[in-house]
């Protein structure tokens, strides 16, 4: 499990989230209940920026067509089978991690 | 009468199929423009022509106006635009695209209305006008096609998003280089009813966190 720094605690101000590209992916990390999560950036519609408006009431907004995805979990309020990705993340100090591969179980 | 007349050019770092599909992609209207547009709803469409109507607040004009728009895409290198607005005023506009070199196209935008000859002085506001109006959206377009071209290099596909993302797998090496063609394929698919209600936004302000932060060094 290799986890990759996507950025640092002070990137997340001042709107307790950003996105950024690694290595193919595009990752938005947020706030979000007292810790930092990672969803996949990429609105699985058309491949808009789903973190481009800021969260609110616990939802992103895609700016391109407007899907809704739950900040809780990345499902998809608009096609339920269209969840975003989730990617574990960890902190070491002020970097921020995230794992870009999963092993296969 | 008189023809006032404008005309305005722009490169764009994609194919011009990407330039394409984001002219007819109707419900990006009040995704991405969603500062300017309040609603869209298609009336009428059919493999390479669309009849829909606006409800929009130009940047100029401090009041909301519908519009009705006609366009059809004569062929891959040009489309034909035309809105039609109050007083019969018709605003025709025709969109050339050419390919100028590896993923780069250049668009060219004429417009075109027919008012009454004792207003061709107004022909200088006219162009001011109608390039504010382009680069307004324009610049709202541009991330959007160069991000769509990214995704799609990286093998996306409509309703699914891209396989190694979801897969949680490692991304295939040079799947960036891979020669994946953008097609043309008309209508573009709905996600909403813009056909049977129209799509409106929801939202008109919105706290922007932007497109993504640079790369690490």
């Amino acid at each position: 499990m290799e986890f990759k720094k996507i950025g640092e605690v002070k990137d997340l101000e001042p709107h307790g989230q950003f996105s950024r590209w690694i290595d193919g992916h595009d990752i938005l990390v947020y706030r979000f209940e007292g810790g930092i999560k990672a969803l996949s950036n990429i609105c699985r519609h058309f491949g808009g920026p789903v973190g481009f408006h800021k969260m609110r009431e616990g939802r992103f907004t895609c700016l391109w067509h407007n899907f809704q995805y739950r900040a809780k979990d990345g499902s998809c309020l608009d096609h339920p089978g269209l969840a975003l990705r989730e990617y574990k993340v960890k902190v070491e100090g002020d970097s921020i991690l995230v794992e870009l591969v999963e092993e296969s179980q | 009468m008189a023809t006032l007349y404008s005309k305005i050019e722009q490169e764009m770092d994609c194919p011009k199929e990407i330039v394409i599909w984001n002219y007819w992609d109707h419900e990006h209207i009040v995704g991405t423009h969603y500062k300017h547009y309040e609603s869209v709803r298609i009336r009428a469409e059919k493999d390479n022509w669309c009849f829909s109507e606006r409800y929009v607040k130009l940047p100029f004009i401090k009041f909301m106006l519908t519009t009705r728009n006609f366009a059809y895409l004569e062929s891959p290198f040009l489309m034909k635009s035309f809105h039609i607005g109050k007083m019969g005023l018709v605003l025709e506009q025709d969109f050339h695209f050419k390919d100028i070199g590896q993923d780069r196209c250049l668009v060219t935008l004429e417009n075109r209305i027919e008012v009454p000859g004792a207003f061709k002085f107004l022909e200088p506001f006219f162009k001011k006008m109608t390039t504010r109006w382009f680069y307004a959206t324009w610049n709202e377009d541009h991330p959007m096609r160069l991000r769509r071209w990214k995704v799609w290099k990286l093998g996306f596909r409509d309703f699914t998003g891209i396989d190694y993302i979801n897969q949680k797998t490692a991304k295939p090496a040079g799947r960036e280089s891979e020669n994946r063609l953008y097609p043309i394929e008309l209508p573009v698919p709905k996600s909403t009813r813009i056909r049977q209600e129209g799509y409106t936004r929801p939202f008109s302000e919105s706290i922007e966190v932007g497109y993504e932060l640079p790369p690490l060094p």
